[in-house]
């Protein structure tokens, strides 16, 4: 039974380490929390391949990696992470439409690297609240479908359409216009 | 001004294919008659691309591979009779691979070596997972068909037409040379988003029929056309990868 757990580990998620792993950098936004992340959610994971029958591999061993990192968040950053259940209506409501906005703060350092798009674009994802930085990585770099992004993060279609949409508004934002 | 935010949130899941076919016609109404409205489509896009860019970032560390692995003990993993032949191999493969530390080139060798052949299916199969775990699913990266398949010329039994469908989503990204029933068999390599496509193709054996089959995640279709039979293999979702098959199927001429 473990060679056969084993087996299916090696085939569903070893070749999915990499893209886990990213996704959980943008979570944690650390490079050694990731891989932290990582060892939990694979272990997660291998618990449980017994009780993965069929389906999205891909998105269960993704949905794993969020829940794991979200965990790992509420556990080492409370501060940092808001979990939208937890919130009474109204702030939830805010969130999910905009709410007030979290500007990126402008450092000496975030002037600096100003003309650096790539940078630039790098703190402006970190800036954003975690439930729509997830979102985004999900569709951009992970190329989910809404659907597929709400059965990971376990919110209705409507909000997932919703985060992606004020996520790239918020970057948007922090474009001048006449740039790219 | 097209600023406001309804319409902001419409568009970007009109860029994202996401809208039902009567919010896509409204919409598109609206951007042929709002120059405004245009120009943020187009911002969307850009930041798209730039997205895409930026968010990879770096690779996980190869030391983290080799943790989960032992965390998992699979190392010393027995053989198991139900998985022998095609886990077996990859398994070997996997774990060569994390004891040398060796980043293993795009080169499919499919280890065939306990005798217990796997069926052709399990082979395909394998392969493409073997593919995904190397740091390239491919041998030769092109999108150009007119390279890859030439590029099959002298290395493999055949060479088939490799039509890109970058236009219908679907871009070519290479080909690599797998290993079925012993043979070396071209296999092309198409990515819709994050998804890889794996297409081999073999000698057509008799009896092999039309199918259609999902194996721990991944979907495997395949069909016959003259003298060869083309296997898919991608974890896409079916109806997309039927899609795919469609388009392929219609771009393909005959085969020798």
């Amino acid at each position: 039974m473990t060679t056969l757990a084993r087996a299916r580990f090696s085939q569903l998620i070893l070749p999915r380490l990499d893209e886990g792993y990213r996704l959980a950098r943008w979570l944690t936004g650390d490079a050694t929390d990731a891989e932290d992340v990582m060892q939990e959610a694979c272990l997660r994971a291998y618990r449980a391949i017994e009780t993965f029958a069929e389906g999205n591999a891909r998105a269960w061993f993704l949905t794993i990696v969020r829940n794991t990192g979200y965990s790992w968040l509420q556990r080492h950053r409370p501060r940092t992470v808001v979990f939208t259940d937890d919130l009474d209506p109204v702030a939830r409501a805010a969130l999910d439409t905009g709410g007030p906005s979290i500007q990126a703060p402008e450092t000496p350092e975030a002037a600096l690297i100003a003309h650096d798009d790539a940078r630039h674009l790098t703190r402006a994802i970190e800036t954003l609240p975690v439930p729509f930085r997830e979102a985004l990585v999900l569709r951009e770099y992970h190329g989910l479908g809404y659907r597929e992004i709400a059965e990971v993060t376990g919110v209705p279609v409507g909000t997932v359409m919703s985060r992606v949409g004020r996520a790239r508004q918020r970057l948007l934002e922090q474009f001048p216009r006449d740039q790219r | 001004m097209t600023g406001d935010d309804e319409t902001l949130l419409l568009l970007s899941a009109y860029c994202d294919g996401e809208l039902s076919p009567g919010e896509v016609l409204a919409m598109e109404r609206r951007l042929a008659a709002e120059p405004a409205l245009r120009a943020m489509a187009d911002r969307l896009r850009d930041l798209s691309a730039n997205l895409r860019g930026t968010l990879p970032g770096p690779a996980a560390p190869e030391a983290l591979r080799g943790r989960v692995v032992q965390t998992i003990g699979f190392v010393d993993a027995a053989p198991d009779r139900r998985w022998r032949g095609s886990w077996q191999a990859l398994a070997a493969t996997l774990v060569i691979g994390i004891a040398v530390g060796a980043s293993i080139g795009g080169g499919a060798v499919y280890l065939d070596q306990r005798g217990a052949a796997p069926t052709m299916g399990e082979a395909v199969l394998a392969s493409h997972l073997r593919g995904l775990a190397a740091p390239q699913p491919f041998d030769i990266a092109s999108s150009d068909g007119h390279v890859v398949k030439p590029w099959f010329n002298g290395r493999t039994l055949v060479a088939p037409d490799a039509p890109d469908l970058a236009e219908q989503g679907f871009p070519l990204i290479g080909g690599r040379i797998d290993i079925v029933a012993g043979k070396p068999v071209p296999t092309l390599v198409y990515r819709r988003d994050r998804h890889v496509i794996s297409v081999t193709v073999v000698p057509a054996t008799a009896g092999l029929a039309e199918g259609e089959e999902r194996r721990d995640g991944s979907t495997i279709l395949r069909w016959s056309v003259g003298d060869l039979t083309y296997w898919v293999v991608s974890d896409l979702n079916t109806r997309a990868l039927r899609n795919f098959v469609d388009l392929f199927q219609s771009r393909i001429t005959r085969q020798g």
